[in-house]
């Protein structure tokens, strides 16, 4: 399990992304010095979108599992592995970061 | 014909309830309003539109694109900020990020971008050193004023329109200038702070005009969709300066077909609205050769002589059309050697008789 504990940040040092929701779908495309990368289009569902809209750099990775857990009614326990995994899985295509420090998306 | 009235009628419904055959779909994709379709059939039930899934993957992919296109427009216009030019979006992405519910609703193949034509080296520069080339098209004050630009980037192709005159047609191209939209003009925040756009009651009358002047009065759908949410959407104030900057920009013909065109397909426009320009009279009326998609490229040229004052300026046009740049003349015929351009001058003359005298569709 990734640190829970560090803020979420979207994007990474050398990706920027782009995004576009259509009905409860969020779709996350990365951007590599100013180049789509198709393969690795992203698409979040409700849930998903729900996480993204939290992401922000305020909030540690724990507080949107909270927040998760709130919104959906889901067992905290639950709702932090399900965060996790998203989390990591956004981590790996580039879409997003974690970071001890307190901040902000630029 | 059927196809196309079972389209606007679905369309025009506030909440469609019935199903729209495949043939009204294709017809949508034609006028490229497909995706105005998907996002409605999205919304009132998926059942009102054979082969929804196929028409939800364009939606995806649609904006996917947008989505992209409007990151690489950001980049643009802030590069423009940057070095001072002041700059216009203007029809497909401006409409998109102004009118539209959502933007990737607003298909567009190019992004619009209006200059002072003193900005237009330094533009090309900037965009030159953004990965921009020029694309290969003929140029000339009179009968060109734009230019297009294109980068490649991965799997998509961006392009920019640069205009210093908003349309060709020498009648149109000076009927709204820079400076009057300029004094107008508002910002587009959902693409950047930088962004600017004329208002929404220029941006009217530049929607009446961009028909009629480079598409002859075509009655391509996603054009009076533009019409319609612009018309639909102004206030009181808004419609009595359309009326006004319509009339001192002698556009009032122009403006009462767009907006009766408009009104036919998909209702909405104000009624006042369209009365204040019916009476357009012989004042500003509209030369056939623009009120027909059937009109020939000789007719068009007939309207850019008959606009323009004294034999300088009609040998001009004349010396653009027939002896555009050798660098374009190069690039449409590659194989003739530099020695026998003159031969491809002619070549060009000759092979492009037909059309100039035929109808454009």
């Amino acid at each position: 399990m990734g640190d829970m504990s560090r803020y979420v940040y979207r994007g990474a040092d050398d990706k920027s992304f782009v995004t576009r929701r259509i009905g409860g779908e969020t779709i996350l495309v990365p951007v590599t010095a100013e180049v789509a990368d198709l393969d690795s289009v992203y698409t979040l569902n409700e849930v998903g979108s729900f996480v993204w809209d939290l992401i922000d750099g305020r909030r540690s990775a724990q507080a949107i599992a909270e927040a998760v857990s709130a919104e959906y009614d889901v067992a905290i326990e639950q709702a932090t592995l399900d965060v996790d995994e998203l989390v990591t899985a956004l981590e790996a295509k580039g879409l997003a970061r974690r970071d001890a420090r307190l901040g902000r998306n630029s | 014909m059927a196809a196309y009235h079972e389209l606007t009628a679905w369309l025009r419904a506030d909440v469609p309830t019935l199903k729209l055959s495949r043939d009204a779909l294709d017809e949508a994709r034609r006028h490229g309003v497909h995706l105005l379709v998907a996002d409605r059939a999205g919304r009132a039930g998926r059942g009102l539109v054979d082969g929804f899934d196929e028409l939800a993957r364009e939606l995806r992919a649609a904006a996917i694109v947008e989505a992209l296109r409007t990151h690489e427009l950001r980049r643009v216009v802030v590069a423009l900020a940057d070095h001072d030019i002041s700059a216009l979006l203007f029809k497909g992405a401006a409409l998109a990020h102004s009118v539209y519910p959502q933007p990737y609703l607003r298909p567009s193949t190019d992004s619009d971008i209006l200059i002072r034509p003193r900005d237009r080296d330094t533009f090309f520069d900037i965009l030159r050193r953004m990965g921009y080339q020029p694309e290969a098209r003929t140029t000339g004050d009179l009968i060109m004023p734009q230019r297009c630009m294109t980068r490649r980037a991965g799997p998509l192709t961006h392009v920019i329109d640069v205009h210093w005159k908003l349309v060709n047609p020498v009648l149109y191209a000076d009927r709204l200038t820079f400076d009057t939209l300029w004094s107008n003009a508002v910002g587009v925040p959902s693409l950047s702070t930088s962004a600017r756009m004329p208002d929404l009651a220029d941006h009217l009358l530049i929607s009446c005009l961009h028909r009629l002047a480079h598409h002859q009065n075509t009655s391509h759908l996603i054009w009076l969709y533009d019409i319609h949410l612009l018309a639909s959407g102004l206030d009181e104030r808004r419609r009595r300066s359309v009326v006004e900057r319509g009339r001192a920009s002698h556009l009032e013909g122009v403006c009462h077909v767009g907006l009766t065109m408009a009104e036919d397909a998909f209702g909405g426009v104000d009624s006042l609205l369209r009365q204040a320009f019916a009476a357009a009279g012989d004042r500003d009326a509209v030369p056939d050769a623009f009120l027909s998609p059937d009109a020939s490229q000789v007719s068009l040229l007939q309207q850019d002589w008959r606009a323009l004052r004294g034999l300088k300026p009609r040998l001009r046009l004349l010396r653009e059309h027939l002896f555009p740049p050798v660098a374009y003349v190069r690039t449409v015929y590659p194989r003739i050697p530099a020695a026998l351009v003159p031969l491809a001058y002619l070549l060009r003359v000759v092979r492009g008789a037909p059309k100039w005298f035929g109808s454009r569709t």
